[in-house]
């Protein structure tokens, strides 16, 4: 836990680099290349995701309201909080 | 995962046969370091077998095996049984097979052994096995949505009851296989194996290269298009596959349709000689594991999915526009 913030640790999600020999710099170049993407889908849609100590998610409206989310399947409950209707990967044509 | 204990889930609908298999296991003499957890004592028959009561819940058969009790959580069970190992109260055991109800859907017993922080650091689901009962035909449990979720989160399918009916269970064997082509079909357990079937086969350890290889039971994209009931598909790519999209665009899937996708298992290939083993049932993924062996000459990846009333077109279309194509996300 850090001891300035309070946060704890990231707890491994299943969608984090399974690769054993994977280190924290490869690992921050993945967070960023997913921040990248993830704000590609929603910017669109009004909603803004960041970095948070490199643990968490924030994803921000227009409003000026924020979230956090711990991994990346918590983030998609949020949007669907935030936006009122999920992010659907079907429709291959909304908002790309 | 090497000292984490394996468990095993035996499932199936009612009166398919779960006690049967579990009779035969908890009777046989080679099976001493496993701990089975059952619904009722009564239903299982242990009188015959019992050496001694450990408590209410916890009792020693004479063939070393240890059968619990479920009352109440499963979580709590295990927990105690390891409790009890740790202070030896009881013999060691190296695994364990949990017997669920009739009427249980696998998916959330599996979400309790990852999400819970102290059963993830201890246990491990090595495998689901769901007993179908071949005299169905068109039985009632068909109709019901829980058999539905029980086969297809199935990583072996054991059709009990062949010998005694005309066609062997030929017809329903078909059926399910089409429902879940990823699981291994097993129609007859040697006898007094059958615990050696469970432990290794469809575990994470299996061998994926003969999952593989093994194509007559798979049905390919164009076999069921139109999006209606439950049934399965594949998805083939000889690209890699980005693991970062991969996840940003399942996880998304599973918040909108995670209801209808009740299995996704397979091998994504995410770098030149790189492959991942990856298992999903309904909202509950399992960590994916790199694997060490390919069949020679295997490329591209595979991925079957289950699912109720998504299009096996839109899931393609899909994928290959979050996933495949890293320069127009």
């Amino acid at each position: 836990m850090c001891g300035l913030c309070g946060a704890f640790g990231q707890k491994m999600h299943w969608s984090d680099k399974v690769d054993a020999k994977s280190n924290s710099h490869t690992s921050r170049i993945e967070r960023m290349q997913r921040l990248k993407i993830l704000n590609q889908y929603l910017n669109p849609k009004g909603l803004k995701v960041r970095d948070w100590q490199n643990v968490h998610f924030v994803i921000e409206n227009f409003t000026g309201r924020a979230e956090i989310a711990e991994d990346i399947f918590a983030l998609w409950i949020q949007v669907e909080a935030m936006l009122g209707y999920a992010f659907d990967p079907l429709e291959v044509s909304d908002g790309r | 995962m090497a000292d984490k204990i394996p468990i095993s889930i035996l499932t199936g609908f009612l009166g398919a046969g779960k006690t049967t298999l579990l009779r035969s296991i908890l009777s046989a003499e080679d099976y001493g370091d496993t701990a089975v957890l059952v619904n009722e004592f009564g239903e299982v028959g242990i009188d015959q077998h019992l050496v001694e009561s450990i408590s209410s819940d916890i009792v020693l058969l004479d063939s070393g095996c240890l059968c619990c009790q479920i009352h109440g959580e499963l979580k709590d069970a295990i927990l105690e049984l390891y409790s009890r190992q740790a202070k030896a109260q009881i013999p060691t055991f190296k695994r364990i097979i949990v017997e669920t109800t009739g009427l249980a859907e696998p998916g959330p017993i599996a979400s309790t052994i990852f999400s819970d922080p102290i059963l993830s650091n201890q246990f491990y689901l090595n495998n689901i096995i769901t007993v179908v009962d071949a005299q169905l035909g068109d039985g009632v449990a068909q109709q019901r949505q829980e058999w539905f979720k029980q086969v297809a989160a199935a990583d072996i399918i054991y059709l009990s009851k062949t010998d005694i009916i005309q066609d062997s269970g030929q017809a329903l064997a078909k059926e399910v296989q089409k429902i879940n082509p990823a699981a291994r079909f097993i129609k007859h357990f040697p006898k007094g194996e059958e615990l050696d079937y469970i432990s290794s086969y469809g575990s994470q350890k299996d061998n994926m290269a003969k999952w593989l290889t093994d194509k007559h039971s798979h049905h390919h994209l164009g076999q069921h298009e139109e999006g209606e009931g439950t049934f399965s598909f594949i998805l083939d790519f000889d690209e890699n596959i980005d693991w970062v999209r991969f996840g940003i665009w399942f996880s998304a899937m599973l918040q909108a349709h995670g209801e209808n996708i009740l299995r996704v298992k397979g091998i994504l290939n995410v770098e030149e000689g790189k492959f991942i083993s990856f298992n999903a049932v309904q909202h509950i993924v399992y960590p994916p594991i790199l694997l060490k062996e390919m069949p020679l000459g295997w490329n591209g990846s595979q991925l079957v999915f289950i699912v109720n009333g998504i299009s096996s077109r839109n899931m393609l279309k899909s994928f290959k526009k979050f996933v495949m194509k890293p320069n127009n996300p």
